[in-house]
């Protein structure tokens, strides 16, 4: 397996993820890959596995069996720190910020994995730590900057008194300072109005023009944002993945219809 | 120059008002002084201007009331030099200083409650004293080797701690305190409940701690020596936490203290964090136990008990989580009032109790809150 790894150009595999919770069996058997500098789309209705998946990914949860790769490397089972420093970084659901902390030292927090100075540089040869975090600072106003002007000179605002969709973007921010290959979004609009939705995606847009090498994984509930901004969309329903390919195929698949859109049009009748 | 005026006359009324907290006797004085200060303090926090107004005044000027702080700090024995005794409780302010500095990177960046400072405090002192009988070594030898004794203590306790969080982690660290209160009571090498006597003092060439200095022509006792090398130590650790607080380190900590899964996500190793919260803590503990050894030169289990790690928490909470100009006027405050209350001693757990109660209530981040970090 691992030569067809190295032999296509996937970023990302995961084959036969399963994780039990007691009797539940959140995610079931799911093959998954992703290609350098693709935009994935991860859709299903709420409780089908899809934020258990990143878990998984990202090492919060550790599978009951299968294997995941990152760059062809077996990760399975590492530490979140551990593959958050092999280039994974990632937002969530409910945006989880440093809330008693300004914005600034949220973003300079994400470059954790490429910041070097350790505790005896702390102690003793402080110059060091003073010329990195300053670089940090820099470069963290530069990333809030690019997102909003507004949000930069905000930056030294404690997080949990912005606005919900600054926060959204702070934590946006957070996760690119580490300059990760791969990027797991969850549900980054999650709350907005069709405005800010709006806005925000011309904001992925902008990161994948600034760095075309960059992955990113979504998770997303709408449907127009998954259409416009995913090359390829998987489908999930009850921790199974039920189809995968571009929007326009997946949007008619039968399966998917009536585990997800049918809902949709249900809700919005009622 | 109105700022500067300002900033001058607040800090000599500050250092007057401890000044005459230490040398007053009768309790309605003391109440007075009390009763004006909460009140002046209130009042400037009410009004926003003028709060703001102070705050700016410290921040352009902060190398002004520094020195300023300095002179204050080394002239107080002079004023003091006839009231020993009150050297001596601002040396006990300056011990607790060190190990409350030394808490609040556990309590104020990280959020471990951690209620071990009186084994980590013991553990200095006894390694100390012990090392000093036996082997006769000098007390500048024994300062690191104490702090380090401590650190180890700190990294094995740290360990097992890591597997429990919140409430039960607490719990762990106040069982690790009364552990080693039963066995310093219980070993006979280490002098059971009587301790260990006759420690000698500190040197400096040929001046001994145990003698009076001669400074600006004035006879100063001798407690003015280790009040002199607290205050050292206390800048000194001062700056370790600046240093911390600005680093690497310290962002992880207070990445932790928000959101452990979170931090970890951000490529933090929080277990490593951790355990390096707990040996520097510990580190600095292991330092205040051996000046306090030697200082006092004798010790004994009763100086170690848990009401030591329930003073420096109280310390830290009612100073400022996460704020180490709050955490060092929290021990002035916590070390100076059960002092001058010496009717109600019995009672100092219980006022406490409360203390630490009413400012959770009303001003849950302490005096001091919690600055901006801020990155020029």
């Amino acid at each position: 397996m691992r030569r067809w790894a190295l032999k296509n150009n996937h970023i990302l595999i995961t084959e036969g993820l399963t994780v039990n919770f007691g009797g539940l069996r959140a995610v079931d058997g799911v093959d998954f890959y992703m290609d350098q500098g693709e935009v994935v789309g991860l859709i299903g209705p709420n409780g089908s596995g899809k934020t258990t998946f990143f878990n998984l990914i990202t090492g919060v949860y550790k599978p009951t069996r299968g294997r995941i790769l990152f760059e062809g490397e077996d990760i399975t089972g590492q530490r979140p720190h551990q593959i958050t420093r092999k280039g994974v970084a990632r937002t969530f659901q409910n945006s989880r910020l440093f809330g008693d902390i300004s914005a600034l030292d949220n973003v300079i927090i994400g470059m954790h994995p490429i910041q070097r100075t350790n505790l005896l540089d702390t102690l003793f040869r402080y110059k060091k730590v003073k010329t990195e975090l300053r670089e940090g600072a820099k470069k963290a106003t530069d990333l809030l900057a690019f997102f909003s002007r507004e949000l930069r000179d905000h930056c030294l605002k404690l997080v949990a008194d912005l606005p919900h969709t600054d926060r959204k973007r702070v934590e946006i921010c957070r996760a690119l300072a580490s300059d990760p290959k791969l990027l797991l979004l969850d549900e980054p609009t999650g709350g907005m109005s069709p405005e800010e939705t709006e806005e925000l995606m011309r904001d992925i847009r902008k990161i994948k023009e600034q760095d075309r090498e960059i992955t990113i994984l979504v998770i997303e509930h709408d449907m127009s944002v998954i259409e416009r901004v995913a090359d390829r969309v998987y489908v999930f329903n009850y921790g199974k993945k039920i189809a995968e390919g571009p929007f326009s195929v997946i949007s008619k698949d039968p399966k998917v219809v009536e585990a997800y859109l049918g809902e949709e049009t249900e809700d919005a009748e009622t | 120059m109105l700022k500067i005026i300002l900033l001058i006359a607040t800090e000599t009324f500050f250092f007057l008002l401890v000044y005459l907290f230490l040398i007053f006797e009768k309790t309605y004085s003391i109440l007075g002084i009390l009763a004006g200060f909460i009140l002046v303090s209130i009042f400037i926090n009410k009004i926003e201007r003028l709060n703001s107004f102070f705050r700016r005044c410290f921040s352009t000027y902060r190398s002004l009331a520094v020195l300023y702080g300095i002179i204050f700090v080394i002239a107080m024995p002079v004023l003091l030099r006839n009231y020993p005794y009150q050297i001596f409780i601002l040396f006990n302010a300056g011990l607790f200083a060190l190990l409350a500095l030394g808490l609040n990177w556990q309590i104020g960046s990280t959020n471990i409650v951690n209620f071990a400072t009186g084994a980590s405090f013991a553990t200095g002192a006894y390694t100390s004293a012990l090392l000093a009988k036996h082997l006769g070594l000098s007390f500048w030898v024994l300062l690191p080797i104490g702090g380090l004794a401590a650190a180890v203590i700190g990294f094995i306790l740290g360990l097992p701690c890591m597997k429990t969080k919140t409430y039960y982690l607490s719990l762990v660290t106040i069982a690790f305190t009364l552990i080693v209160y039963l066995l310093l009571n219980n070993l006979t090498w280490t002098g059971g409940p009587d301790g260990i006597a006759d420690i000698p003092f500190p040197k400096i060439g040929n001046h001994s701690f145990g003698s009076s200095i001669r400074l600006f022509g004035f006879e100063i006792p001798f407690q003015a020596n280790f009040y002199y090398l607290t205050v050292s130590l206390v800048a000194l650790t001062f700056l370790v936490d600046r240093r911390l607080r600005y680093s690497r380190l310290g962002l992880a900590w207070n990445a932790i203290r928000n959101d452990e899964i979170a931090a970890e996500c951000q490529g933090i190793d929080v277990t490593y964090s951790k355990v390096i919260s707990f040996s520097l803590n510990f580190f600095f503990d292991g330092i205040a136990g051996t000046l306090f050894a030697f200082c006092m030169s004798h010790i004994s289990p009763e100086s170690f008990t848990f009401n030591v790690s329930v003073t420096v928490v109280a310390i830290v909470i009612v100073g400022g989580l996460d704020n180490a100009v709050g955490v060092l006027f929290g021990s002035l405050l916590m070390t100076l009032i059960p002092e001058k209350f010496q009717v109600f001693q019995d009672y100092r757990m219980l006022i406490f109790g409360f203390i630490i109660l009413i400012m959770l209530l009303l001003r849950p981040k302490g005096l001091f809150p919690q600055s901006v970090r801020k990155y020029e």
